[in-house]
């Protein structure tokens, strides 16, 4: 019998600690957003009567815009990033030449431009543009940042495709653009889940380019909100909490319902691309 | 959609032709597939790297970062280099970044290890693991702060089970900032790797499990000599992959510390920011992002050599 296949007491302790490690914080994140204000004192404690206040507080302040908001970040985003990316990592995956070495070291440096450092100039070459202030300035520096990390993702997926299909294709007279839109995107839904999935997740929370480049906090996303009120009055946890919630439930959603695709698209992409 | 039969044909027809290895017949796409995201990528990727250089020679303040600025040749980095926050805060990536690759790999093979079977239980714990993962790190950032503070859920806890004598200030006293920070920052990179090393464990051939056993090799010795060596490769991408996102990451030490108290626990990159957006010097802001820049090339060069010459041993 094969050792692996055989759970010993180690490995049955490491998992229990996983679940608690893990599932605590999750645990307590909806529990607290389910006290009331004047309960949320007993941080520790379960005993409460619960209540939606917390809610109610966040829908006054304004959540549904904020999410509304986040929403148009995150579709925008995606969408831009995909219409942008989707072609360029098939020529990459499909041409040979010097220049596609080079432009995959300058993706892998773009790709690892800290955010802290690239929201200076950013700030700069958005603001003399007039694209602060609006949130069309965050989506451009959102996708600029993610654009480089949802082309070296999306590489490997094309370099999958058989070739033969689309020579075959070609050989009945379809363009190169035809064959790509009918050949090989069909054929690499997995990898096109995967990144648009988690370009979504990562604009969706985005905040820094938010908080800086939005001038007026009524016009930002939910991220932004939370970013702003745990970072300067810290003490409302309970609508904290509720504010969380409502931002990470459309992250919860999507994961669910792409599970099976992102399973196989994170672990050719990750590891081996 | 494509035929099985013209697929046949196009078979039959590489076969006799013969062709060049690599050399594709069919149509090449052509430079306008890549084109607008490379312009994309110059006008709001490479563009705003040049201005960050200027900006780090120049003299910049809030009143004329929109207006021309003066040269101020290395002025910015003198200053910088020489302050004593500067030092501090390379010391703090360095102790921040061997946390996350230290607590991430282990953490990560544990429990990829401890739930390798495809158990519902185990399903389930990798699920609700990747789903911390995944959520946004203002929202996994938010919880650990309420978890973390002073009159927060562990510490009452702890007291009222009369574990702790006193709350323990994990966000205000001496190392624990940065321990906190760094350990917050782990936790969240943990299932990335765990799922990294499930997948990499699944490659392992059994018959070399059943070679061993026959050997008499019990369950350490079979981890040692032959899961371990088999996760080499992964090992070594991940070790890099963590240590980008050690530099990049700032989400946490926004939420949970602001870097404080003091810098007791900025980062660099962190460092680069307040400098740039809370203290509005961005000249010296940007001449810290500079530095962090170079440090993130020299990655960058790292990761490419380490990759290629892993592939070239792997097919050796």
């Amino acid at each position: 019998m094969r050792a692996a296949d055989r759970r010993g007491l180690g490995s049955g302790l490491v998992a229990i600690v996983l679940l608690v490690v893990y599932g605590a914080p999750a645990f307590w994140l909806i529990v607290t957003s389910l006290k009331g204000d004047h309960q949320v004192i007993d941080a520790g404690t379960l005993i409460f009567t619960p209540s939606l206040s917390a809610y109610a507080a966040a829908f006054d302040e304004g959540v549904v815009r904020a999410m509304w908001t986040s929403t148009q970040i995150a579709v925008s985003t995606t969408v831009l990033v995909l219409v942008l990316g989707l072609p360029a990592a098939y020529w990459l995956a499909r041409t040979r030449s010097r220049v596609v070495s080079a432009i995959l070291f300058a993706l892998i440096v773009l790709q690892m431009v800290p955010q802290t450092s690239a929201v200076i100039p950013l700030f700069k070459v958005l603001g003399s543009w007039s694209l602060t202030g609006h949130v069309s300035g965050v989506v451009l520096a959102i996708s600029a940042i993610v654009l480089p990390f949802a082309i070296l993702l999306m590489r490997p997926f094309f370099a999958a495709v058989p070739l033969e299909l689309e020579e075959a294709a070609s050989v009945d007279g379809a363009s190169a653009f035809v064959v790509f839109t009918r050949v090989v995107l069909p054929l690499v839904k997995n990898g096109i889940v995967t990144v648009g999935v988690l370009v979504f997740v990562i604009s969706w929370g985005e905040f820094i380019y938010a908080i800086n480049f939005l001038f007026d906090s009524s016009t930002y996303p939910v991220s932004a909100v939370i970013a702003r009120q745990v970072s300067f009055f810290s003490s409302n946890w309970s609508v904290l909490m509720a504010l969380s919630v409502l931002t990470a439930i459309p992250i919860v959603v999507i994961f669910v319902a792409a599970q099976r695709r992102l399973a196989e698209g994170l672990s050719l992409g990750a590891v081996k691309g | 959609m494509v035929s099985e039969a013209s697929v046949d044909a196009a078979r039959a027809r590489s076969r006799g032709v013969g062709r060049r290895r690599g050399a594709s017949r069919g149509p090449r796409p052509s430079w306008w597939f890549v084109a607008p995201a490379l312009a994309f990528l110059a006008v709001l990727g490479v563009y705003p790297l040049y201005e960050l250089v200027r900006m780090s020679v120049s003299d910049v303040s809030a009143a004329t970062l929109l207006s021309s600025w003066p040269f101020a040749g290395f002025d910015n980095f003198e200053d910088v280099i020489a302050s004593p926050d500067f030092r501090a805060t390379c010391v703090h990536t360095a102790e921040f970044a061997a946390i996350v690759i230290g607590v991430g790999l282990a953490g990560g093979l544990g429990a990829a290890v401890a739930l390798r079977r495809r158990s519902r239980g185990d399903n389930f714990t990798i699920a609700l693991m990747t789903l911390m993962w995944a959520l946004p790190p203002i929202v996994s950032g938010t919880i650990w702060k309420f978890l973390l503070t002073g009159d927060g859920v562990i510490n009452q806890i702890g007291v009222s089970l009369g574990l702790l004598s006193e709350p323990i200030q994990f966000l205000q006293d001496g190392q624990l900032p940065l321990l906190a920070v760094s350990f917050v920052a782990a936790w969240v990179a943990v299932p990335f790797v765990a799922i990294s090393y499930r997948a990499a464990l699944l490659d392992v051939p059994e018959e070399l499990y059943d070679a061993a056993a026959l050997d008499g090799a019990g369950f350490t010795k079979q981890f040692r000599y032959v899961t371990l060596p088999h996760l080499r490769r992964t090992t070594l991408v991940v070790a890099i992959l963590l240590l980008i996102y050690s530099i990049r990451s700032f989400d946490f030490i926004f939420v949970l510390t602001n870097g404080g108290p003091g810098t007791a626990s900025t980062t660099v990159p962190f460092l680069g920011y307040q400098l740039a957006f809370q203290n509005f010097a961005y000249d010296r802001g940007a001449a810290v992002a500079v530095l962090a820049m170079g440090l993130v090339l020299i990655i960058a060069i790292a990761y490419i050599s380490a990759v290629r010459r892993e592939d070239r041993d792997a097919r050796r």
